[in-house]
């Protein structure tokens, strides 16, 4: 009884998030600045941090992140005010990293540098052990892995394993059904894991 | 001990996922628990995911600081009204360039009573112009971007 009650509460909330978000598109729509304030206020932090996981650069994240919402804005009329706003964002935003990752593809940063200037780590904090030296070494190795994974594949770990999105959030920010997530998560992983065997830190993996 | 099916393969895939997103139910975990039991391929393939869960578990972004989210709107705002001045400015730019170049043509070097030398020179020193205009607009709309080491303090 209760749990039908919960499940009653957050179906309403869900639609009324929905309908709110709904408004705000419309109004965007019309011109009101504000209502795209309020969007980008909403989604601003979840699209630096997806930019991020594109680019590697706190800088280029921030702008890439921002430039897109300037284009979502520039655009606005074409989308269609049932559609959520972030999925259609997101389109935004990941062609803007790929052109941008494209165009510097002889030169960018590597993956490997976030481990070193974005990312807040266990080893931070217990440095001194040399359990915490492992780990570190051990984060590395997974940027480093990750990194050569197929775009698709880097995308969907760092949108949950980093980003921690639900199945449901990736799902409604990729377009895709939740089963596909689970499928892609499984198959990115494997091939993480791949990676790391093949840079003979399974024997390492297998001490934690 | 039993080699899985297509069908068994899937449904352990799915459950292995949420097992590492710790999003199995009870019931789920139970059915997991068996595959685990009943094929060491399954027991060594759920292993070597536990020790990547272990790592990816203490990987976060790291907040940026707190003015970054202060004034991100006032940014993105102040890039949207820029993109939109610049919108203007350059089809602004363009149409009096065009009637500019149009004048210069039809008005300027047909004209007999300018000395043919100065028509082909001022022709030369427009043409010469435009070119360095150009030259130095993409420096600095493209490259100036694309500086590869423009956060490093010189």
């Amino acid at each position: 009884m209760q749990a039908q009650a919960f499940t009653e509460k957050l179906k309403v909330s869900m639609i009324k998030a929905v309908e709110s978000e709904r408004d705000l598109i419309l109004r965007c729509q019309q011109g009101d600045k504000n209502a795209f304030g309020s969007l980008v206020q909403k989604y601003m932090k979840r699209a630096y941090f997806s930019a991020l996981g594109f680019v590697g650069s706190h800088e280029n994240a921030l702008d890439l992140s921002q430039e897109a919402f300037v284009r979502a804005y520039r655009a606005i009329q074409r989308l269609d005010a049932n559609r959520t706003f972030y999925t259609w964002y997101y389109a935004i935003l990941r062609n803007l990293c790929l052109n941008f990752k494209r165009d510097k593809a002889k030169h960018a940063r590597s993956f490997s540098e976030i481990g070193e200037t974005r990312m807040q780590t266990i080893a931070d904090q217990v440095a001194d052990t040399s359990h915490g030296a492992e780990l570190h070494e051990l984060q590395s190795a997974v940027w480093n892995g990750i990194n050569k994974l197929k775009e698709n594949e880097k995308e969907i770990i760092i949108l949950r394993d980093i980003q921690e999105l639900s199945y449901n959030e990736i799902a409604a920010t990729l377009d895709i059904p939740p089963g596909t997530v689970m499928s892609r998560l499984y198959n990115a992983r494997r091939s993480l894991r791949a990676q790391l065997d093949k840079a003979f830190l399974n024997q390492k993996f297998d001490e934690l | 001990m039993s080699k899985l099916d297509e069908k068994q393969r899937m449904r352990f895939q799915k459950l292995l996922t949420k097992a590492f997103d710790r999003q199995l139910s009870v019931a789920e975990e139970k059915i997991f628990n068996q595959f685990l039991g009943d094929n060491p391929e399954c027991a060594k393939e759920w292993q070597d995911m536990q020790s990547l869960q272990q790592v990816t578990a203490t990987m976060k972004f790291k907040q940026p600081a707190k003015e970054v989210w202060d004034m991100y709107w006032l940014n993105t705002y102040n890039r949207m009204e820029r993109s939109f001045a610049w919108i203007l400015f350059s089809i602004g730019a363009f149409l009096i360039g065009a009637f500019l170049i149009y004048d210069f043509i039809t008005e300027f070097l047909t004209d007999t009573e300018v000395p043919e030398v100065l028509r082909w020179g001022i022709s030369f020193m427009a043409i010469g112009g435009l070119a360095l205009f150009i030259s130095v607009l993409r420096e600095k709309l493209f490259t100036g971007k694309r500086d590869l080491y423009r956060e490093i303090e010189r």
